[in-house]
């Protein structure tokens, strides 16, 4: 009885840890990089902050962009600033691909559209 | 009533209790405390229309990392903070007296780090303020929304050190408009080693003493390290931030109960082993409660991180054992019967 609670007991730390470790892994939608031609491409032009900064509102995202698993994003930064793009951060000057290998939900800030989100639905 | 049957019961009823004291501070809480996170905020500047400097004793400050927007005044100057759609949010008078207006989608979407429930039927930022008192201490803490990112999972694509948030926050102190830069980078993860040094030395010092079957002694010193973390982080966050008492609550319960299992040893099995039960289950739940402070950078403590996650990751395995432990033991009670009074472990 005593060596099972033992078994028992380190058997549920193990769990507990590799739970723990994996826990907001699994919680992310997965996604993969891919070099190939992607199904939704959008640009992210130069002087895109300041024009935000100005107020101006810029639309190069959808509010909701509906995709099924297999399909691919890409989005390339022109613009000499970081951007928030729902889920995705893409960096100055960056090109950020990505394949949808699993259904859910992104969602997220837009920094190009201040107070508003980018969410993106992913269909099986 | 014999002691064998009055016992069950009494231990039953300390769990119980132990249980409802537990659940309660959560739920009473104002406000969604500091927890741990992967961002850190700053102010990056803060500037007046008139260019010139704020009042001597105003305060505008990030606390918990990246969870609250802080604003402190001296008595005799008066702060309004708009909400997000420019209604009227937060104020403070001119006599230190803090207010909300219910009516503000604010009020509500701020209420939680992720973002509060603002459907309730009170929101109505056209309305005239329906001011709620919330202090009197010239000061006032929120979550702004504008100052973190809003979920709990980095974006990504992201690195550690890309600021993911750039914003500003417009204020009225004094009379005068005050803008309120922020940034918000995010900062490397935290390394597993000091939870799993932690977990391995925990176990080893419970496997050695539960075979010596002094378990029960342990169960005080390790309740108060949890105190001693729990209190570590109960006093970094500042009292508007709405600190939760249970954070060092519940290993304060399993002390006491560690003491009633070590002075009960000799006194009956079912007490000592019903006190072990309770601290086990109290440093159990506290645990869990805090499970966060193995994934996250950075922790609501003003202790070193890896004294925290080690403490913790000791605290876990030990609860998950005295809950073990005792339920063994109290189960093999239950189907041998006594042959004296009187019993050890």
């Amino acid at each position: 009885m005593k060596k099972l609670l033992i078994a028992f007991i380190a058997a549920a730390a193990v769990v507990t840890t590799a739970a723990i470790i994996v826990s907001r892994e699994d919680s992310i939608l997965r996604t993969s990089s891919i070099t190939t031609a992607a199904d939704y491409e959008y640009e992210i032009p130069l002087g895109t902050g300041e024009r935000t900064d100005a107020g101006e509102e810029l639309d190069i995202f959808p509010w909701l962009l509906k995709v099924h698993v297999g399909e691919s994003i890409r989005i390339v930064n022109k613009d000499d600033r970081d951007h928030l793009i729902g889920a995705f951060f893409v960096g100055a000057g960056e090109t950020l691909t990505q394949e949808f290998v699993s259904p859910g939900m992104l969602t997220g800030e837009c920094s190009i559209r201040p107070g508003s989100s980018f969410t993106i639905q992913v269909f099986e | 009533m014999t002691e064998r049957h009055a016992l069950p019961s009494r231990v039953a009823m300390s769990i119980f209790a132990g249980l409802i004291i537990a659940l309660v501070p959560a739920s009473a809480t104002f406000a969604d405390a500091p927890g741990p996170t992967d961002y850190r905020s700053t102010i990056t500047s803060v500037e007046t229309t008139d260019g010139l400097p704020l009042p001597e004793g105003v305060s505008i400050s990030i606390e918990g990392h990246d969870s609250f927007l802080a604003l402190t005044v001296p008595k005799g100057v008066a702060a309004e903070v708009p909400g997000y759609e420019g209604e009227s949010y937060l104020k403070i008078d001119q006599d230190c007296t803090t207010s909300e207006n219910q009516h503000s989608m604010s009020t509500w979407y701020n209420k939680d780090r992720f973002g509060g429930d603002a459907s309730t039927d009170l929101v109505d930022n056209d309305a005239n303020p329906d001011w709620k008192i919330i202090g009197s201490t010239c000061s006032v803490a929120w979550h702004d929304h504008r100052i973190h990112y809003m979920s709990s999972i980095p974006p990504i694509n992201a690195e550690p050190g890309d600021v993911i948030v750039t914003d500003s926050i417009a204020l009225t102190i004094d009379g005068r408009d005050v803008v309120v830069y922020v940034a918000s980078e995010l900062v490397a993860p935290a390394s597993q080693l000091p939870a799993i040094v932690g977990a391995i030395v925990a176990f080893a010092i419970v496997t050695v003493m539960w075979r010596g079957t002094t378990l029960a002694l342990l169960v005080f010193p390790i309740s108060a390290i949890g105190i001693i973390i729990g209190g570590a982080q109960y006093l970094w966050a500042p009292a508007d931030t709405g600190p939760n008492i249970s954070v060092f609550a519940l290993p304060f319960i399993a002390a006491a109960a560690g003491i009633a299992a070590s002075v009960a040893r000799q006194r009956g099995l079912l007490f000592a082993n019903g006190s072990v039960l309770l601290g086990g289950t109290m440093l159990t739940i506290w645990a869990i409660r805090r499970i966060d402070v193995f994934s996250y950078a950075l922790l609501p403590t003003s202790l070193p991180y890896w004294v925290d996650r080690s403490a913790t990751a000791v605290i876990t395995v030990s609860g998950i054992t005295f809950v073990s432990y005792s339920v063994q033991q109290l189960w093999r009670m239950s189907t041998v019967r006594p042959t004296t009074g009187l019993a050890t472990d």
